[in-house]
């Protein structure tokens, strides 16, 4: 078996609701009253209100709620009993999630809406820190980067297909992939000739030059693929990237993808809840209320693999 | 990496079409007519100026330093052949005019009047000022014993060409002297003023009138090039050596000061209108933008998962806030010259030159010129203001959160 390329330790996700940043935001205000001479003054309509807006809660109806309750002595009850209450808005989108994907590995992540699927491509592409655990890419520890840092990090190794497309829609197919190109720093003659040559590769040699709008949505999965071929990346993350699409034309966009990895040589791990999708999965890691319940090779026929895949590395 | 952005840029702009379009239309009607108000003022002032000039400052004087009023200097000075060679031999001046401005009483057989006297060499004031063009009847003065007198005060002295009149003043010694004059010529200059109290004759008449022997009251000098205004009058101060000789040395800044005061307070209007447009200019572009920015904010959480640093969008912001700005400042500018040009051939009727003439000869068309260095300031505004405009949603793109911005609906 080929070396780890990501190794995920012990990933847990939390997600804080408007609630809960409500009251954590609140809770330098508590602290002030609580040292206070005059609870009143402390608790004083005008400076709740400031906090309220300082940690900008955008749940409108919380922001009634709390102001219907009329006496400063009515708000401060009001807000001390969401405080105790806070664990109830907490929502653990994954649960120690521990995962190893090798390098050149085709591999799904299956399972209902709400099971974690996207925010574990989220914190693969580094655009979310997990709450705890590790994320080890090729050796390297992913978590304390800074924004700009995983920006380069996602940029030299990262390529990315999305279920809406996500397409620049002011940009042709070829001036959407020229983009990405751009962003990585490439000389212009060698942009043009990586851009044709990748759009030639998916097929739309002959609608290269039309936007998005003009491109039916399975050429512009196409484009989206081209996009996150072109770079060059070491792994490829789509996420429901058959989801909009019809049946005939999610079989030619798995194909296409099955292609970049098998003749790329390029990871991919994409998700999906379509059991249609899932059946022509190599490896198809299986999820749950966050947390990972099945891992299994299924090229041929399905193979049960232990759940503990730490180790299978 | 700089082309791509601004090609983004400029598709951004013109991605919601209608939008974009009623914000340039505001950046290049504000622009326009800023252009339009600035030449407007500019011409005015440079009117208001060279009238000024022409017909009574000219661009700078020569009085004694006993004289209290610099517009009718009362003390006289002897010696002005000797500056006048001196200042005909400077390179930048054009001509050179003695003068004796003094008041007295105009009288016909039917009537009698105040008026005031220029008296002048008809030969170099016709090179100074503009005077004699004003002339309708008759001619301008050009022997002893003529005077040129306003259309007004012909009428109110029932007074033709070639008739007699006589002219009183006090001379030196305290006495009443009087002088008979023929008509020369009658002038109208449009201003009720000038054409109902001022009349001209000649130097050596009102020196003899005055006993003032070889006196004058004043030199005035019209120079070249009237930008180097304040270097021509410092070189011609120590050339005649004004402080030694009594005397002292007016630009027409000196002479006329509530034509610097009208362009002050004219200025300051301009700055005004100036200010409201562009805040007007910056609303329209902020708005936009922000709008632009909340539609977009998926699009923008993808830039960075694609590896855009938030600076990158940042910069796109800020360049699509730009490039509206320019696409409107071009439009505008063009727009702006345009209607200054239309105006520069067929004139402005202007209403205010009914009032503006009441002391000076003002002409009723105002022939609209280019403001170049107002028109620039308003140019560097707009960019200014369309930078400015864009910094707040660059500021909010760049903290935008790109798992964020994905989910964002």
């Amino acid at each position: 078996m080929s070396e780890a390329l990501l190794k995920l330790s012990k990933i847990t996700k939390i997600y804080k609701t408007n609630e809960i940043a409500f009251l954590s935001g609140l809770g330098d205000v508590f602290d002030n009253a609580r040292h206070a001479e005059n609870l009143r003054e402390a608790l004083s309509f005008k400076k709740l209100m400031a906090a309220y807006q300082e940690i900008k809660v955008t749940a409108k109806a919380k922001r009634r709620e709390f102001l219907d309750q009329g006496s400063v002595r009515g708000r401060a009850e009001y807000l001390r009993d969401l405080v105790y209450k806070q664990n109830e808005f907490a929502v653990s989108a994954l649960l120690d999630v521990d995962l190893v994907i090798h390098a050149g590995e085709m591999t799904a992540l299956a399972g209902p809406s709400g099971s974690g699927k996207s925010t574990l491509l989220n914190i693969i592409a580094t655009l979310e820190e997990p709450t705890s655990g590790s994320v080890v890419f090729e050796g390297r520890d992913l978590g304390g980067m800074g924004e700009d840092q995983r920006a380069d990090f996602r940029l030299a190794n990262l390529g990315f297909v999305f279920q809406a497309f996500n397409l620049i829609p002011v940009l042709s197919a070829y001036e959407n992939v020229e983009y990405a190109l751009i962003l990585k720093g490439l000389p212009y003659a060698r942009r043009q000739s990586l851009t044709r040559e990748v759009l030639e590769y998916v097929g739309l040699k002959d609608c290269m030059h039309r936007r998005p709008n003009r491109l039916s949505g399975g050429q512009q999965q196409r484009v989206a693929i081209a996009r996150a071929a072109a770079v060059a990346p070491k792994l490829i993350l789509a996420d429901e990237p058959t989801a909009n699409l019809d049946s005939k034309t999610a079989v030619a966009i798995l194909d296409l993808m099955d292609r970049v990895n098998k003749e790329m040589g390029t990871t991919i791990i994409y998700s999906s809840h379509d059991p249609l999708v899932l059946a022509r999965a190599r490896r198809a890691v299986h999820l749950r209320d966050g947390e990972v319940v099945k891992d299994e090779i299924c090229e041929g026929r399905p193979v049960q693999l232990s759940t503990d895949t730490a180790s299978a590395s | 990496m700089i082309l791509a952005l601004i090609k983004l840029a400029i598709r951004n702009v013109f991605r919601n079409r209608r939008r974009s379009g009623l914000t340039l239309a505001s950046v290049i009607i504000g622009l326009a007519a800023l252009f339009f108000i600035q030449s407007l003022i500019k011409s005015l002032q440079a009117d208001m100026v060279e009238r000024a000039i022409s017909v009574f400052n000219s661009h700078i004087q020569v009085q004694s330093a006993k004289s209290d009023d610099p517009k009718v200097p009362e003390a006289s000075f002897s010696g002005a052949a000797r500056i006048e060679e001196i200042l005909r031999r400077d390179p930048d001046v054009l001509a050179v005019s003695k003068r004796i401005l003094f008041t007295g009483l105009i009288a016909s057989p039917l009537n009698s009047m105040g008026v005031g006297i220029f008296s002048v060499d008809p030969k170099d004031e016709t090179q100074l000022s503009t005077i004699s063009s004003y002339v309708k009847k008759g001619e301008f003065i050009k022997d002893n014993g003529t005077i040129a007198i306003g259309a007004r005060i012909a009428k109110n002295l029932d007074a033709r060409v070639g008739e007699k009149i006589v002219i009183m003043a006090q001379s030196r010694d305290g006495a009443f002297e009087g002088k008979a004059l023929r008509v020369a010529g009658i002038y109208e200059t449009g201003s009720y003023t000038w054409d109902a109290s001022m009349v001209y004759m000649t130097l050596q008449d009102a020196q003899a009138i005055l006993a003032w022997g070889g006196d004058i009251s004043s030199i005035a000098v019209k120079i070249r090039d009237a930008s180097a205004l304040e270097r021509v009058e410092e070189r011609l101060g120590k050339a005649i050596a004004v402080k030694e000789n009594g005397l002292k040395m007016l630009t027409w800044k000196d002479v006329s000061s509530e034509i610097i005061h009208i362009q002050e307070f004219q200025d300051s209007v301009l700055i005004l209108v100036i200010s409201v447009v562009f805040v007007i200019v910056a609303l329209g572009i902020l708005n936009t933008m922000l709008m632009s920015l909340f539609e977009r904010i998926r699009e923008f959480g993808l830039m960075m998962a694609l590896g855009a640093k938030r600076k990158h969008v940042a910069v796109l912001l800020l360049a699509e806030s730009i490039c509206m700005g320019s696409i409107g400042l071009f439009w505008g500018a063009a727009w702006g010259l345009s209607i200054i040009s239309v105006f520069h051939f067929i004139g402005l009727p202007l209403p205010l030159g009914e009032a503006l003439s009441y002391f000076l000869p003002f002409e009723k068309t105002l022939y609209l010129r280019f403001a170049w260095g107002s028109h620039a300031w308003a140019v560097l505004c707009v960019i200014l203001v369309s930078m400015a405009a864009g910094i707040i949603p660059a500021i909010r793109v760049s903290r935008l959160r790109a798992a964020e911005a994905l989910r964002h609906v």
